[in-house]
């Protein structure tokens, strides 16, 4: 079953044009939440095996330092994990774009504003990715929790998955530049239903 | 499907239920929350939810409803960063970790063309609990480990000066067996110098004393003096503090170790005979030697308290890093034999052994040199066998 788990060029190609438009939208969403003109970078899409995870995040993306981490999980035909990461610089530089007074930012004021980002931008792109293919997510409450390291993300959450779609994501508003790492982490039945809905899209052009 | 009585629904619906226009001002308020905050529905509606509920942030919930309405889409307040977002006090009173319900809070369109949203209020106090006990039990589970790791590592520190303080012991009845055996080693040349020294006076009055006579009495006394101080040099060697590892001859440093014996072996008529073969070994050489000391020296005891007329004691160095010591004094008891090596465990007389020179020999061999010491007996008597690993780097 898992030997056409990949995405083949062309399904990676329309799923990237999808994620453009998706970004599009989440763009403008943020600029009326936040009241801020914010820019989305193109994503960069990836799909890596669920067992390199922590080796991509380590070596790849250098993650060394304290990150925060939000959980959500989704229902529908793209069932699976959003996993959200971002280091306490960006999520001290997003409090500030938050307009949160210097002397309140602190953990929980942060925990708040990475689980609104992380709504927000698993909203504006899944969401809105679930529209374009036709469907519908439904998405669970967040959580979060601060990691000293990589290495203590929980293993348990990641036999679970195959594959992991990983978009890269630079968020930057006029004066504030913030990176985050979201990674739609998706089950093999997601990952078929995802190549079927591609295929119809590619089919009609 | 049309759904009658939606009211119904959020009134029986086990959930708090509240809608909001954009403004945040209160247009529903379900049975739930007026059964739990004592505040009826007609005395609310219309409220500023804000102006209420003091402790609600207003910018963040504004930023919620704007998410939720701009997106389409839920959004949501978690326990994590925010416990509640109306205070509603728990009943009751066991088992209560917190004054007031822990809430997960979840902002959804309700009305898109009106700007009115849909707040869930879900009680999560039974899962707060439960995280706030398993981290407290974490947390006792961490400062146990800690005393844990305290407690081993003083008990390894007492092991290590127990360990500390038995070497020293084992080093101190050595001494004294060494004490024992220079008086004995002194005694002949001590007699001879003293005889010729006597001798001296008569000589003289006889008027034997010229060039010659000096000179040899010179070369006599001090071959005599010269091994009593090759006795005292072997005996300060032995006793040197010298922690310095280095790769040496077993055949070597036995021989050294039967040259302090010699008198005391000599003058109980024990036959010692060592074989001619050799091996080199990584170690202290002291510490090798007051392995040898320990166990020849037990030979001898045994020889002479059993009262053997043909003692012997055998030494056989193999190639292959093995040495045996054999005596010939019937062997060990074997209801003792596997208790030699406890420490303080001694079969001698009061006053004649410590019971710690065995036990260390055991730790320097094992622990000290990586290798094996063991005993047996066989036909003749008490086998003691060294293993060690050949070191051929030299």
């Amino acid at each position: 079953m898992s030997n056409n788990i990949e995405l083949n060029e062309d399904e990676k190609d329309c799923l990237q044009e999808l994620m453009n438009i998706a970004y599009g939208s989440a763009t403008a969403a943020i600029s009326e939440i936040l009241d801020a003109f914010a820019t989305l970078n193109i994503p960069n899409i990836q799909i890596i095996p669920a067992k390199s995870l922590k080796t991509y995040l380590k070596e790849e993306l250098k993650l060394k330092n304290e990150q925060y981490v939000s959980t959500q999980l989704l229902n529908g035909s793209i069932a699976g994990e959003n996993l959200f990461l971002m280091n306490s610089q960006s999520a001290t530089n997003l409090a500030r774009e938050f307009d949160v007074p210097e002397g309140e930012i602190n953990d929980n004021e942060l925990f708040d504003i990475v689980l609104e980002i992380t709504n927000i931008l698993s909203s504006a792109t899944i969401g809105r990715l679930a529209q374009e293919l036709d469907t519908v997510v439904s998405f669970e409450p967040p959580s979060i929790q601060k990691i000293e390291s990589v290495d203590k993300l929980d293993n348990n959450l990641l036999n679970h998955y195959e594959q992991i779609i990983i978009i890269s994501t630079d968020l930057s508003f006029e004066d504030q530049k913030i990176h985050a790492e979201f990674l739609l982490l998706t089950k093999d039945e997601s990952i078929f239903w995802l190549k079927e809905a591609l295929n119809k899209i590619l089919d009609e052009f | 499907m049309e759904i009658k009585n939606i009211n119904g629904i959020f009134n029986t619906i086990n959930n708090g239920i509240i809608i909001l226009d954009e403004n945040l001002n209160i247009l529903f308020w379900n049975r739930w929350l007026e059964l739990r905050t004592k505040i009826n529905s007609e005395d609310i509606l219309g409220d500023n939810i804000c102006k209420r509920f003091t402790n609600i942030k207003q910018s963040i919930l504004i930023r919620k409803v704007k998410s939720s309405l701009t997106l389409n889409t839920p959004s949501f307040y978690s326990t994590t960063p925010h416990k509640y977002l109306i205070d509603i006090p728990l009943n009751n009173i066991t088992n209560k970790v917190y004054d007031s319900m822990q809430q997960s809070v979840t902002v959804v369109p309700y009305d898109l063309e009106k700007k009115q949203v849909c707040i869930y209020i879900y009680d999560n106090t039974p899962l707060c609990t439960t995280n706030y006990k398993l981290s407290r039990a974490l947390d006792e589970l961490e400062i146990y480990k800690n005393n844990l790791e305290q407690r081993v590592g003083h008990e390894v520190k007492l092991n290590q000066e127990k360990d500390t303080l038995l070497s020293e012991q084992s080093k101190l009845a050595l001494m004294g067996e060494m004490i024992g055996a220079i008086a004995h080693q002194w005694r002949q040349p001590l007699n001879a110098i003293s005889g010729n020294i006597q001798f001296l006076e008569d000589d003289f009055e006889d008027e034997l004393i010229d060039e010659e006579y000096v000179e040899k009495f010179i070369s006599k006394n001090m071959e005599l003096i010269s091994f009593m101080s090759n006795t005292i040099d072997d005996f300060r060697n032995f006793f040197r503090v010298n922690k310095e590892e280095s790769i040496f001859s077993v055949r070597q440093k036995i021989i050294e170790t039967l040259n302090i014996l010699k008198s005391s072996i000599d003058s109980n008529k024990i036959d010692l005979v060592l074989n001619t073969q050799d091996f080199n070994v990584k170690g202290m050489p002291t510490e090798f030697q007051q392995v040898i000391l320990n166990i020849v020296n037990n030979a001898k005891d045994a020889l002479v308290a059993k009262n053997i007329s043909d003692k012997r004691i055998i030494i056989d160095i193999s190639l292959s890093g093995t040495i045996t010591v054999n005596d010939n004094a019937n062997g060990v008891p074997k209801n003792i034999l596997n208790r030699i090596f406890e420490p303080y465990y001694t079969t001698k007389e009061e006053g004649k052994g410590t019971g710690i020179g065995l036990y260390m020999s055991k730790a320097i061999i094992e622990e000290h040199m990586n290798g094996k010491l063991s005993v047996s007996n066989n036909s003749l008597g008490a086998l003691f066998e060294i293993k060690l690993q050949v070191n051929d780097g030299v």
